[in-house]
């Protein structure tokens, strides 16, 4: 899927989290991590984020992540419903994710 | 009694509605604040008919958050936020800026927005960190290889004059390199668009001059919110003091500036005393004030003010001394007249 806006979802309170999603064309994937638990779970988000976008086959784009406590289900599909307004997709194929 | 956020409202007003726009003015009141005239969205939590916390935007500026104080340590800032921000990003705004007091700070740098200005009295901060990077990354390159100094100007042009033409030709002339921001925000008579078509058509000729767009970084006088302090002496020089710690910390540095001209100010006293602060502010960051008299035309100084009182009265013979070929040309035309008709609606 290819970015072509910018997509955003989700938003800052308690145990939700504000993702925007932007091009990056060429440039591979830049994620930027805010979380008022990074410390503890910082790496365990990355690797929600990094295996959700190979699973929606994106290779360039920038991310970031505003986290106030999100569990992975959240950050997942925060994450999916920013990329595909970011895609500017009118079908949502959640069906192929799980 | 056991309260939980889940059971407030979130509503948004209709300002235009003489009720609700009062009920939103009262709970500001109470928090020192006032709803502001260019306010263009509110959204507020409600405890059943009560407002108990306010967020406002006027385009992409977030101004007027508050929360009631009984209800606050609850996150209800946490709840504004993000429908401001969700809203801007649907009325597609690349970024989003607040004003608000400087131990406000905290707050809104946990809700993902960062400092780009703060003096004193006064913070501003926009919900990206990389925003004046990019703005200024286009026009960076130059100044690196660059021998010789390099000056801005910023300017309204409103519209486009022989005066502003008078300084900018002897600021280009004194320098390698000058940059000149014009102030995007549009709430002058002449819109942006119009006022920066003007001053490239009038100075093509001038090969080290550039011309940019102010965007939300060279901030004008008309965008700040007085909201926060009731006295409108204060609030000039609390507005003026952040523009210049902006442009003396972040924008002159990445572009190499090392001089700021401007014209004397013979005519309105905040220009004046803001003319002033530049000099007190900007030396001690490195960067030289030079001030410029007015180009004088017939014993008169040239200024936009001026300008525009002449069109009002369609005195064109004046206004062919004061303005250059294109302004009088677009004076003229059709969206011109337009204009003058507006002017003289504002007279009345």
């Amino acid at each position: 899927m290819k970015i072509i806006k910018t997509g955003m979802a989700g938003s800052l309170e308690s145990s939700d989290v504000l993702i925007t999603v932007d091009s990056n064309t060429g440039k591979g994937r830049n994620i930027s991590l805010e979380s008022t638990v990074k410390r503890q779970y910082g790496k365990q988000i990355l690797k929600v984020v990094e295996h959700t976008l190979d699973l929606l086959e994106i290779s360039d784009v920038t991310v970031r992540l505003e986290d106030k406590g999100a569990l992975d289900c959240t950050i997942r599909s925060r994450l999916e419903a920013a990329v595909y307004r970011a895609a500017g997709s009118e079908t949502y194929p959640w069906e192929s994710l799980t | 009694m056991y309260m939980s956020e889940d059971m407030f409202e979130i509503r948004t007003l209709n300002l235009k509605r003489e009720k609700e726009r009062s009920a939103l003015e009262y709970f500001l009141n109470a928090s020192d604040l006032t709803l502001e005239e260019d306010v263009d969205y509110a959204v507020c939590l409600m405890d059943r008919e009560k407002i108990i916390a306010s967020g406002c935007a006027s385009s992409n500026i977030l101004k007027c958050i508050a929360v009631d104080p009984e209800y606050q340590g609850m996150a209800l800032t946490n709840k504004i936020i993000s429908y401001l921000r969700l809203r801007g990003y649907h009325r597609g705004f690349s970024s989003l800026f607040i004003y608000t007091k400087p131990e406000n700070r905290k707050i809104f740098e946990d809700l993902g927005f960062f400092t780009i200005a703060l003096s004193d009295e006064a913070l501003l901060l926009e919900n990206r960190k990389d925003g004046i990077e990019n703005y200024l990354g286009a026009f960076q390159e130059e100044s690196k290889t660059l021998k010789g100094s390099t000056a801005a100007i910023v300017m309204n042009c409103n519209p486009f004059s022989l005066g502003h033409r008078y300084l900018i030709e002897k600021a280009c002339s004194e320098n390698a390199l000058v940059h000149l921001f014009v102030v995007e925000e549009d709430l002058s008579v002449f819109p942006f668009e119009e006022r920066i078509e003007l001053v490239r058509m009038g100075c093509e000729d001038l090969e080290n001059l550039r011309i940019h767009a102010g965007g939300g970084y060279i901030i004008s006088r008309a965008t700040f919110p007085t909201y926060f302090i009731k006295d409108k002496k204060i609030v000039d020089e609390v507005h003026s003091r952040l523009d210049l710690d902006l442009f003396g910390s972040r924008i002159a540095p990445a572009l190499g500036i090392t001089r700021r001209y401007v014209g004397e100010e013979p005519f309105c006293p905040v220009t004046a005393s803001y003319n002033r602060l530049m000099k007190s502010i900007l030396p001690d960051k490195g960067i030289e004030v030079v001030e410029i008299p007015r180009k004088e035309v017939e014993g008169t100084a040239v200024s936009a003010s001026r300008i525009r009182e002449a069109l009002v009265k369609e005195e064109w013979e004046d206004l062919e001394k004061q303005v250059p070929p294109a302004t009088l040309a677009y004076l003229k035309s059709e969206a011109g007249m337009k204009i003058v008709q507006k002017l003289r609606e504002k007279k009345i």
